[in-house]
């Protein structure tokens, strides 16, 4: 029997707007896949090997706790997450993740905070927050309805591409039109909501992955989500028509 | 001069919506204060106030210190129908005042929005403040938990003078007892609800607040609440001057507690059920004391009162109940989860989740709430969910594991065939809404079912 097993980093810390239910959501899909499924939360001062998982959820935290969570990241994390980029492993990373990922963290009033840079690029934080159901296109089949709070705006590298291209609402800076990032197989978006139970075509494009890097091959069989698209579509009648 | 001319626009703006059959809360006091912006520091100025507030439980906080003062026979008044915003609260001083700004009333309760709290205490002097907990709710609206209390701790800085009445067993709450020279009381629950495992509730203040290191525990109660202790900088849980000692028994619609009263034991019934509403009793007890009011009297209040609109309440329909509890943040709704789930009788379960500004635009806040116990729920029947955004409740009850088949959902806000699913049930129902479904129900309930309507 196939099987996933997801690393949780920092649940503790990091699950500010309803994010497990990301890891909820993974688990149940790819159960309902015939593949078995193993989540392990890997928490503030326990070790993380990138090799013992195959998929990566990085959820989205409060400032206050942000520079307690920078310290333990900075020591062998730091080193284990880069990795885990470089191979091709697959990656979530939500919000305040998505943004520890990248460069660093400049505050409106001149502050840096250093992050580890496993991603090209950076974020400046804004007086005015960021906030509002919001919508983006992936590609031609996939569009995600998510609801978006933060008031860091990212700005990307060459070295990286958007997720997305904005439908509705501010995504990385409010400017652009990009929202999130993608590089290999890792994945950052400022969706919570949480993102994937709404938009299944997200949260399969992410198994799929994950079983190309690990067995090959990445067909997946259909299942039903009357539930998720009328959730999403009841966002995306709302706001984008 | 100013003072007799709001008061005067503020009485006839209200008379003239009243004539047209609406419950007016907040235009009369919007008026009167573009006339006379201290209008509300001239009426407030010979009422002893009592302002509540935090997240949770303010309402049936403020019931309970309501039903105090009626059983003492003290004059009072209070800013009803959540009416809370700085409008609403000179709505309500002018409405019980002489036209010439002279208070009829000797106290006001004053349910207190912790934003709205900040604009209130820079014309009101409180005498009580009594500040339930702090829990994550409506983020969107204030950013982040930490943010709502420093909104509470703004208002404080604001009076000086009050008495605080802080609960314990929040980190979060009592910190303010550190930060400001206030006299302060405290209240708390002193060992964890019997059959409530809270260890692996989500919590919302894992870390100190002044030193962020993680808090030990010596038992938890739910939520981050209980018996905490930073082994960094020390800052812990202190013994409350009003303590829950023991919760005897959690029956369906009361509880029965061993309070400690200032070092005096008693049994006391409280008479509205669930866990989150012995810490209500406490902070209210403990609020009417401070203003003066006999322990006897305060016992009988938790005996005697009933609950505010929706909060947790109860009609009758064909012999069978109907049960509605308001849900606002992860907290209470994982609370409300399981007191419903502890139902001794075979019952169906209503689920209506409306993304307005006054429920919070953003509806992820249901992920974090904890639905183990009614998954496992052998007396649950039917599950239904209604609102806006009914589908994501639907999709939130999914993949808490309950089987999709099971759960109907009602399109299009339509409460009026929520209601006809609810009689048709002809067993015990729970209908669990958000605050504008349970504004955009409740006069449909209360015709159905019989009830006060709520501005009255």
């Amino acid at each position: 029997m196939n099987k996933i097993r997801i690393c949780h980093l920092y649940p503790d810390m990091l699950n500010l707007y309803g994010d497990r239910g990301n890891v909820i959501c993974l688990k149940r899909r790819i159960e309902q896949r015939g593949i078995e499924c193993e989540i392990s939360e890997v928490t503030m001062g326990k070790s993380l090997n990138p090799n013992d998982y195959d998929l990566f959820f990085i959820g989205g935290g409060q400032d206050f706790e942000q520079d307690v969570l920078l310290k333990d990241l900075k020591g062998e994390k730091e080193k284990a997450v880069r990795f885990a980029v470089n191979e091709g492993k697959t990656i979530l990373a939500i919000c305040g993740g998505y943004q520890m990922l990248g460069s660093y963290y400049k505050t409106h009033d001149g502050t840096q905070m250093d992050f580890i840079g496993a991603l090209d690029f950076y974020t400046v934080g804004a007086e005015k927050r960021m906030i509002g159901n919001y919508a983006y296109k992936i590609s031609d089949k996939i569009t995600v309805a998510g609801f978006e709070n933060h008031s860091g705006r990212t700005y990307l590298g060459n070295g990286v591409k958007p997720l997305g291209k904005i439908i509705h609402g501010f995504g990385n800076n409010g400017e652009d039109k990009t929202e999130g990032a993608v590089f290999n197989n890792t994945f950052c978006t400022y969706s919570h909501g949480p993102v994937l139970p709404k938009n299944p075509e997200l949260a399969d494009l992410l198994i799929s992955r994950t079983l190309e890097t690990k067995y090959g091959h990445s067909e997946l069989i259909e299942l039903d989500d009357e539930f998720e698209l009328k959730a999403k579509w009841y966002v995306l009648d709302k706001y984008i028509k | 001069m100013l003072t007799f001319f709001a008061c005067v626009a503020c009485r006839l703006v209200s008379a003239v919506l009243k004539l047209f059959g609406k419950g007016a809360t907040s235009l009369p006091g919007m008026i009167a204060l573009k006339i006379y912006p201290s209008v509300l520091k001239k009426v407030s100025g010979d009422v002893k106030i009592v302002c509540v507030t935090g997240t949770n439980g303010k309402t049936t906080s403020c019931r309970i210190i309501e039903q105090g003062l009626i059983e003492t026979g003290k004059s009072y008044f209070m800013n009803r129908s959540g009416a809370n915003l700085i409008t609403g609260v000179t709505t309500s001083f002018i409405m019980n005042s002489s036209i010439f700004g002279k208070c009829k009333k000797e106290y006001a309760i004053l349910e207190c929005d912790e934003n709205a709290f900040k604009k209130i205490s820079k014309y009101i002097d409180a005498s009580v403040v009594l500040v339930t907990n702090v829990f994550r709710d409506q983020l969107d609206r204030y950013g982040e938990v930490t943010h709502t209390l420093s909104a509470i701790e703004e208002s404080v800085s604001n009076m000086p003078d009050s008495v605080l009445c802080l609960n314990a067993d929040c980190s979060l709450t009592y910190s303010i007892s550190k930060k400001h020279n206030n006299k302060v009381y405290t209240y708390g629950v002193n060992s964890p609800f019997p059959s409530v495992n809270a260890q692996n509730s989500v919590s919302d203040a894992k870390y100190c607040i002044f030193c962020k290191n993680e808090y030990e525990y010596s038992y938890k109660t739910y939520g981050h609440l209980g018996g905490f202790k930073c082994p960094h900088c020390g800052y812990e849980r202190k013994m409350p001057d009003v303590a829950i000692e023991q919760t005897v028994e959690l029956k369906e619609d009361y509880s029965t507690v061993l309070i400690n009263f200032f070092g005096e034991k008693d049994f006391v019934k409280i008479n509205v059920p669930g866990t989150y509403n012995v810490y209500n009793a406490a902070g209210a007890a403990l609020a009417l004391s401070c203003l003066g009011i006999d322990k006897k009297i305060i016992f009988d209040s938790l005996s005697n009162f009933n609950c505010a609109f929706g909060r947790m309440e109860k009609f009758q329909y064909n012999g069978n109940s109907i049960n509605m509890i308001l849900v606002k943040n992860p907290a209470g709704f994982s609370q409300t989860v399981n007191h419903i789930s502890a139902s001794e009788k075979e019952f169906s379960a209503f689920f209506c989740l409306n993304d307005n500004a006054a429920d919070g635009r953003d509806v992820s806040w249901i992920w974090d709430v904890e639905f183990d116990s009614l998954v496992q729920c052998s007396k649950l029947k039917n599950i239904y969910t209604c609102g806006k955004r009914a589908y994501d409740m639907a999709l939130r009850l999914k993949y808490a594991g309950i089987d999709a088949s099971r759960i109907k959902v009602i399109e299009n806000e339509d409460y009026d065939k929520m209601i006809d699913f609810a009689i048709s049930e002809n067993r015990e129902v729970y209908i669990v809404p958000t605050y504008t479904s349970m504004m955009g129900l409740r006069h449909k309930v209360a015709k159905k079912f019989g009830g006060k309507e709520f501005w009255e």
